[in-house]
């Protein structure tokens, strides 16, 4: 007897792989749903900002571009959800098994999942930064930033502009892979969606109540909120403590450190 | 012909002792390693956060900045009756971090019976199905609020105590003052886990569970920190959502300078006020929970 898949080559091995797991993420109704309601909920706080800033007598130093993307900080906690439960869902039923059975190259099946969940955030994630920046363009005028005060509308053709769209877009993306590595380590929806959104919040918590200049420098500096969300800054970058690409780098390193144990994790143990 | 005779226990026939279902609850809770180990990693993450935001203050008070439009003479008036940086509210800044673990336990207190199918178990033992949510409720309360009050206790004691050996002032506060901030956080945490478990009975899956739990809790809290700008949507999430509580915590009155943001240690709403909301928010979804729990099938 051979195992399943043993007479694919690699590539059509993997395409399978991933076919299998589009099926089930898409023939689960909450997907769709939680997909809509990051995009939804991430424009409408977006907005929501925007509609809260003014700007009546000009000379504001307010950094629009990171006002109209506000909403990603709520958007990123589903999105954290939707890539947890990918994996857990299937370790509470022990359909793990099942799946790790039909494909025993089981960091084939990591990886799969790994992309479709990326490639599903990219293309949400997209959406709801387009339509934050768009709000931001229609709203911001009416409160105040007009180009008499200083303020152009926002546009993608700005390279500041852009590089912090696309920025949040691929910062949604590494929250979810993030999300998706924690919960291949703990396998139970609850805690994995507990540690993600502590891991999340803890840095500026804390951070912020650190008075010591120094620690409170270093603690943004490896948060993987704080620094993941210098992409969105334009104004005064310099004052930074990273560039903002370093920033998206941090949390690409918390990403890639969860996967790695995810990997490992799932590889050594018993599902 | 020989004729069976059911099973009867000799125990007198009466309505179920509810002390007997507490003690049930009880046993389920302590002998489940997770949950222990979980309320355990609460506690010690809020002394830990403690320690941290003792050992991390700077020695000279930092200097204000004036807001414009405020004259020098004002400002230096305004900033001398600004609290110092150092209070006790600021070492249970762990205590958001320490609730998402005591949410996490609760969740799973309800859910991990769900999951298992065991809920039809306890409820052929108790078929009165309020009355398990209710000493579920009360197990899961009083194990919170013991957990809470070691913690806060602990973190104010050992972190007041990094701060005195590191040479930084500490504010005293009147011992009414100080007995409210580490007990209302105690409550805080207690209340938290009973509208956790509330919720776990409502939607029974428990990645749902939590996600609720901390979205309302613990999400506009942290908004109100890391955003400055948006100060009138994060001054609203703390007037009406469970967070609000948090308010316990607040250790001076409120000074017309300072921001209102848990950073600053202002909040929107008076500290039994605030706390109030979260308990108003408990008791519906405790109502709802348990109207669910008779009506629908297990």
């Amino acid at each position: 007897m051979s195992l399943p898949g043993a007479g694919l080559s690699r590539a059509r091995y993997g395409s399978q792989t991933l076919h299998a797991e589009w099926t089930k993420l898409r023939t689960l109704a909450s997907t769709g749903w939680l997909l809509l309601a990051v995009a939804v909920l991430t424009i409408a706080v977006s907005a929501a900002a925007d509609a809260s800033a003014t700007c009546p007598s000009g000379g504001c130093q307010t950094d629009l571009t990171k006002l109209s993307l506000t909403g990603v900080q709520v958007g990123q906690a589903i999105v954290a959800i939707v890539a947890v439960l990918a994996v857990s869902n299937e370790c509470s039923s022990g359909m793990i098994q099942v799946t790790l059975a039909a494909v025993p190259r089981r960091l084939t099946v990591l990886a799969a999942k790994a992309a479709l969940i990326g490639g599903l955030f990219l293309a949400a994630g997209a959406v709801a930064v387009l339509a934050s920046v768009l709000a931001g363009r229609l709203i911001l005028p009416g409160h105040g930033f007009t180009p008499a005060h200083g303020h152009q509308p926002l546009s993608l053709g700005d390279g500041l502009v852009l590089r912090a769209a696309c920025g949040s877009v691929l910062y949604l993306v590494l929250i979810a892979l993030l999300s998706l590595g924690v919960a291949t380590v703990v396998r139970e929806s609850a805690v994995a969606i507990g540690l993600v959104l502590g891991l999340l919040y803890v840095f500026p918590v804390v951070a912020s109540v650190v008075s010591n200049q120094q620690w409170h420098r270093h603690l943004e500096q490896i948060g993987p909120i704080t620094a993941g969300l210098y992409i969105q800054d334009t104004v005064d970058v310099q004052a930074l403590p990273l560039t903002p690409w370093q920033g998206l780098g941090v949390l690409a390193l918390w990403a890639a450190g969860a996967l790695t144990v995810g990997a490992l994790v799932l590889r050594l143990r018993d599902a | 012909m020989t004729t069976v005779r059911p099973y009867r226990s000799s125990a007198p026939a009466r309505r179920g002792d509810f002390a007997q279902l507490l003690y049930a609850e009880w046993t389920k809770f302590r002998t489940v390693r997770g949950w222990v180990t979980g309320m355990i990693a609460a506690v010690l993450v809020i002394v830990g956060f403690g320690l941290f935001a003792a050992g991390g203050g700077v020695k000279a008070s930092g200097t204000k900045a004036c807001p414009p439009g405020m004259s020098s003479a004002d400002c230096r008036s305004a900033v001398s009756l600004a609290p110092p940086e150092n209070t006790i509210a600021l070492y249970l800044i762990g205590a958001f971090a320490g609730l998402i673990a005591v949410a996490v336990v609760a969740t799973m207190f309800m859910c991990a019976e769900y999951r298992r199918g065991l809920i039809r178990t306890t409820l052929a033992a108790s078929p009165v199905r309020g009355r398990v949510l209710v000493a579920k409720a009360i197990v899961i309360g009083a194990v919170a609020f013991v957990a809470g009050l070691a913690a806060a206790a602990g973190a104010v004691i050992f972190a007041t105590d990094l701060a005195h050996h590191r040479g930084l002032s500490v504010l005293s506060l009147r011992w009414p003052t100080e007995l409210r901030i580490i007990a209302g956080t105690a409550a805080l945490i207690a209340v938290a886990a009973v509208f956790t478990l509330a919720i776990a009975a409502i939607v029974r899956r428990s990645g749902a569970t939590v996600t609720i739990a901390i979205v309302t809790i613990v999400f506009p809290y942290f908004l109100s920190i890391s955003n400055g700008g948006a100060t009138g949507v994060t001054d609203f999430l703390l007037r009406v959502t469970p967070a609000a509580a948090f308010a316990v915590q607040q250790p001076t009155p409120q000074y017309y300078l300072a921001v209102t943001s848990p950073a600053t240690g202002f909040f929107p709403l008076a500290p039994w006020a605030g706390f109030a909301v979260l308990c108003g928010w408990t008791v519906l979804a405790l109502v709802l929970a348990a109207y669910l729990l008779r009506r629908r099938d297990a």
